[in-house]
């Protein structure tokens, strides 16, 4: 079946969970062609498949795995896999990425796509040895923690490599704040991926392949780009930067030292450097090697260990809860993977409760005799554990924001900002023109992974990038100061938005990693030549850059219409405090935005808008441009269902 | 015309307050947000370089509201205050 295959492996595997049946049925060469792979897959089956207001943790619900044609080659970062469904947190489209080893171990097994429907009536997992695969009781895993459940598993099995994608307690217990995590933390982190598992009785995927190979048409020419593209990487001024500790050097120690000084100090990286790390790890085939092994040698939490620490735990489980301390974020960092919970919700939702508690919106009457000071470690652990297990005031938090806030009551929702009900720290205003944008109208909510500009934020590493800002704007844009000033307002910023969401999507498609893309490396990063050259190489098909742009675009038309199809309009494109003033008919308490800001924030959307062919008072892709993009049936889909014009 | 000092709140966040004796609220007097934020950081030095660069210009990092709306949509540091004005500081808190 795969023999003739290049890039793609040939096969997809099909698994209903109610009645048992497994079935390998080949991959449409032109499906493949056109919708290239991973994330581009998976939007299409599902826009397909489900039906709008399907229930995200109901039996119609489905999962679908996908990884992309230079997954497990030999291209540089090539370890990723891309999770797509139905977010039970927002009801809207899910895709969430995750790197280690699976996506390679998935690939050379024969799989492009694994698509899960059903619910099993008991917990089961799903093994896979190449060409076989077969459902397996997980009763005796159910309710273990991730790291034992792997453990477990390749016990089970004998076989100490097989790659383990589990959920943890959380997901069991349908938890909101849930994820799926392969190896020790390399999570398919956000929208609830743990729950949609969970809610299928779905314990784990394990997977192994005898082979270890993937095809490529044209071996010496792929070798020669993936060399290339390697060598450009290490010529990256934040390369280094990367590889010295991750994303906590390039992001939170600039924030840290430049927002906080002393105050959280000891959450630098030099700090954990120097107190708990040890070797550093990477995914398949990465020389970033972004992260590393850890272990507490003393002190109240000495024994604990794990990898994968990155600025989001050093926010959500120490800046924003007030705790100063390396050993507890690195606490909090395992707890969360070995639970098998988002770490970055979690302590967003504690954090928005310590507000309210401070100003006495709630009491230990509503904590469950918890005081929730900030600073207070005991408090957070404890409560962390309770969203685990949906116990008490943990059940609250696990829908934090909306649900939360409404089960709250008392004026709590002023305090808890969302944008299309996924959580937002502060006002969802953040940084510059294009983070505020490419957050607001990102179509999983509220997410910096889908177009914001990571590493190009002015000012967050002035002495590494001089006037590199201005060029790349010059050079783009032919306009320094669209990169270099934050709050410059030209249209242009709208195209730098669209830009990344387009370039973010070719790495999501083809099971590339962002961070040795356009978001993390500044001028290095992998742009539409690279993937259509690499694509190329692969497969064998002859792929242009203006090809990748079409294909960036097409994912992003597919992921709105879906979420239009549900309900997602204009008014949810607006960061939080506009949203409020949108819906509300009144201004912001705390954050009176208006005036100037305002309508320049709409113009900027009105360019955003014009640029991915949607309409400008709905924001609902136009039959227009969906037609042009070869999505007739998207267009006549949503023109029956009387959400666009014919 | 001559703009007279004015006595003005300030909402210090949660993450700065170790810098003005762990206080949640500190009262200054001052013309525009300029001089409020340059008499904080000379009352309670270890705040300088927090709120404001060497060269006296706000941080990207740090968002200033005055009464609920954000100076860099109305007149920056020149924002004049008025008697009983409640001057907020949000930094930015790094993460995805």
């Amino acid at each position: 079946m795969t023999d003739n295959w290049y890039g793609w492996a040939g096969t997809v595997l099909e698994v209903d969970l109610a009645s048992g049946d497994i079935q390998r049925k080949p991959l449409s060469r032109d499906f493949a062609r056109e919708y290239i792979g991973g994330s581009g897959f998976g939007v299409k089956l599902l826009y397909d498949e489900l039906e709008p207001g399907a229930d995200p943790l109901g039996p119609e619900n489905i999962i679908i795995i996908g990884q992309g044609p230079l997954a497990g080659t030999a291209a540089p970062s090539s370890g990723r896999y891309e999770m797509v469904s139905k977010s039970p947190v927002t009801g809207l489209y899910l895709r969430s990425n995750g790197g280690g080893f699976f996506a390679p171990e998935m690939r050379w097994a024969g799989y492009d796509l694994i698509i899960i429907r059903g619910r099993a009536e008991q917990p089961v997992y799903l093994n896979i040895a190449d060409d076989r695969a077969e459902l397996r009781p997980a009763a005796g895993v159910w309710g273990l923690n991730t790291w034992d459940t792997e453990k477990a598993i390749r016990q089970e099995l004998g076989d100490d490599n097989v790659q383990v994608l589990k959920i943890g307690p959380a997901g069991e217990k349908l938890c909101l704040t849930s994820c799926v995590i392969a190896n020790l933390s390399n999570a398919a982190g956000r929208m609830g991926t743990g729950a949609v598992w969970g809610s299928k009785n779905l314990k784990a995927i394990a997977i192994s392949s005898s082979r270890k190979k993937a095809s490529v048409a044209r071996p010496g020419e792929f070798r020669k780009l993936s060399r290339e593209l390697e060598a450009r990487a290490r010529q990256d001024p934040a390369y280094e930067l990367h590889t010295r500790c991750g994303n906590l050097a390039w992001v939170s120690d600039g924030f840290i030292k430049q927002a906080y000084g002393n105050a959280f100090s000891g959450l630098l990286s030099d700090r954990f450097q120097e107190t708990l790390y040890g070797d550093s790890v990477g995914c398949y085939n990465c020389s970033l090697k972004c992260r590393h092994y850890y272990e507490v040698k003393e002190g109240k939490y000495k024994g604990t260990t794990g990898d994968g620490l990155h600025t989001n735990a050093v926010m959500y489980g120490g800046i924003i809860l007030g705790i100063n301390d390396p050993a507890f974020v690195a606490t909090y960092n395992t707890i969360c993977n070995q639970l098998g919970l988002n770490v970055d919700v979690p302590g967003n939702a504690i954090a928005w409760a310590m507000e309210l508690y401070s100003r006495g919106i709630i009491t230990k009457e509503d904590t469950d005799g918890v005081e929730l000071t900030r600073g207070n470690e005991e408090a957070v652990l404890t409560l962390v554990d309770k969203i685990a297990r949906k116990e008490g005031f943990g059940a609250v938090l696990d829908t934090y924001p909306l649900r939360a806030a409404e089960a709250v009551g008392r004026g709590s929702e002023r305090y808890a900002a969302h944008v299309k009900g996924a959580p937002s720290r502060g006002t969802g205003i953040e940084l510059s023109w294009e983070w505020t944008l490419g957050l607001a109208v990102a179509t999983r909510g509220r997410d910096h992974l889908t177009g914001s500009p990571c590493i190009t934020t002015p000012g967050l590493n002035e002495e590494l990038t001089g006037d590199m800002l201005g060029k790349l704007g010059q050079e783009r844009y032919g306009d320094p100061r669209v990169i270099a000033e934050a709050w410059y307002y030209s249209p242009q910023k709208a195209r730098f938005v669209y830009d990344q969401e387009n370039v973010y999507a070719c790495h999501d498609m083809t099971g590339i990693c962002k961070y040795m893309g356009a978001m993390c490396l500044y001028v290095s990063g992998m742009n539409y030549q690279d993937f259509a050259s690499l694509l190329t190489a692969a497969t064998g098909i002859d792929y242009t850059a203006e090809d990748m742009v079409r294909a960036g675009e097409r994912q992003l038309l597919m992921e709105r219409a879906f979420n239009a199809r549900e309900w997602v309009r204009r008014i949810d494109d607006h960061p939080f405090p506009l949203y409020w003033k949108l819906k509300t008919g009144e201004v912001h308490p705390d954050y009176k935005y208006g005036g100037q800001f305002e309508e320049s924030y709409e113009r900027l959307l009105d360019e955003y808008y014009r640029l991915r062919g949607c309409e400008l008072e709905t924001g609902i892709p136009t039959g227009e441009k969906l037609r042009e993009m070869g999505l007739e049936a998207i267009a006549e889909d949503l023109a029956r269902r009387g959400i666009i014009d014919r | 015309m001559e703009r007279t000092i004015q006595k003005v709140k300030v909402e210090i966040p949660y993450h700065l307050r170790q810098f003005v004796n762990d206080s949640a609220e500190v009262e200054m007097a001052a013309v525009d947000v300029a001089g409020c934020l340059h008499d904080l950081e000379s009352s309670f030095p270890e705040m300088k370089g927090r709120l404001l660069d060497g060269e006296g210009r706000l941080r990207l990092f740090a968002n200033i509201y005055v009464n609920g709306e954000d100076i860099r949509w109305s007149q920056g540091l020149t924002t004049p205050l008025k008697d009983g004005d409640c001057i907020t500081i949000v930094p930015f808190i790094p993460g995805g």
